[in-house]
């Protein structure tokens, strides 16, 4: 899931960027903003807040830049960046305790902004009720152990790739795959048996 | 039963593609004999599809659109904060010109009650005498010259005495 871009085009907006030009941070948001708002979508699980993350996230990227050493890919530096916004507002709800459903605001009247894929017929074989614990067991793992999982199974990141962006080794990756499967699998044994097997 | 507790520390790794050849020959001996194993990693890969599965919503053209609009405005606001007293008073003076200024004030202050001041005395012969009583007379009128200068003048003397 890593993101297309021609790396030249991308050193040449990055250096735009740099220069405070803002048609090139405006481009930069259409190439990131549908895999940043996937992977702030995994951490948050909702549209509205997804979207508040996406937006501080491109905030501190444009006031950043220029900390931006392109020793890396820009797409790590940016992965990072969402990761920690991500895991900045679940810190902050979980504190305020604040619950924002898509079904309230429903109710509330809203426009409603996203296609409803939940008819699909792909989607009718989908155990509800197992996706439904899982994204609540997930949300529950320890930090390191969520930030590892979701990247790699939701968001299809390579562990390498996972690894550049925490800033550990592929080894330190793969014992926090291997411990929040572990954990899931053990919140989880009564559903899997009915659902895998 | 140890080759289960090794199996079972792999499975993940197995799953993942990431074991060695050596390891994943041991790992797939093992789950063709080992029901409990091949159970574990059912759930597993079960677990991992359902995670896969997840439903991302595709956001439409609207709402990027407002994502942007409101995405300017932040970043705007970032950019140009908003003038209140706080940071209006937030601005000091440099400590070099700041002492500077004092000093002048102090200096101008000085010059003023100087210049403006009139010292007392007490005068010792006749002209000085009138000079000091005239002006007594515009500071406070009446308070001195009341008719009786021969008493005014014992007065005078006897203090300039003490």
């Amino acid at each position: 899931m890593s993101i297309e871009i021609d790396i030249d085009k991308e050193k040449a907006l990055i250096m735009r960027m740099k220069q405070n030009e803002r048609s090139a941070f405006d481009e930069l948001v259409c190439i990131y903003r549908n895999k940043g708002f996937a992977v702030a979508y995994n951490f948050v699980d909702n549209p509205e807040d997804a979207k508040d993350v996406l937006q501080e996230t491109f905030i501190k990227v444009y006031l950043n830049i220029k900390k931006f050493k392109e020793q890396a890919k820009f797409s790590t530096w940016f992965y990072r960046i969402v990761v920690n916004c991500s895991l900045d507002f679940l810190r902050r709800r979980k504190t305020m305790r604040k619950v924002f459903t898509q079904n309230l605001l429903d109710e509330e009247g809203k426009v409603q902004q996203f296609e409803d894929k939940r008819y699909e017929p792909g989607r009718i074989l989908m155990n509800e009720e197992l996706s439904s614990v899982l994204d609540n067991c997930i949300s529950e793992l320890p930090e390191k152990q969520k930030v590892c999982f979701i990247l790699k199974h939701q968001n299809g990141l390579s562990n390498q790739e996972i690894a550049r962006v925490l800033k550990c080794t592929i080894s330190t990756v793969k014992v926090h795959l291997f411990r929040a499967v572990r954990n899931l699998q053990e919140k989880l044994s009564g559903y899997l048996k009915t659902e895998g097997g | 039963m140890f080759e289960c507790l090794f199996v079972k520390r792999k499975l993940y790794d197995y799953i993942d593609n990431s074991l060695s050849e050596e390891e994943k020959i041991r790992v797939k001996a093992h789950l063709d004999v080992c029901l409990d194993c091949q159970g574990k990693i059912k759930q597993m890969e079960s677990l991992i599809r359902q995670s896969q599965r997840k439903n991302i919503p595709q956001p439409s053209d609207d709402f990027w659109h407002n994502f942007k609009t409101e995405l300017d405005q932040k970043l705007n606001q970032k950019l140009v904060p908003e003038f209140n007293l706080k940071t209006r008073f937030s601005y000091r003076l440099k400590p070099a010109f700041a002492f500077s200024l004092a000093s002048v004030i102090i200096v101008v202050i000085t010059m003023y009650f100087y210049l403006h001041s009139r010292p007392v005395f007490l005068a010792k012969e006749d002209t000085d005498l009138i000079e000091e009583m005239n002006f007594w007379e515009e500071i406070a009128p009446g308070s001195l010259l009341n008719g009786n200068e021969e008493v005014i003048i014992e007065e005078m003397e006897s203090l300039s005495s003490t």
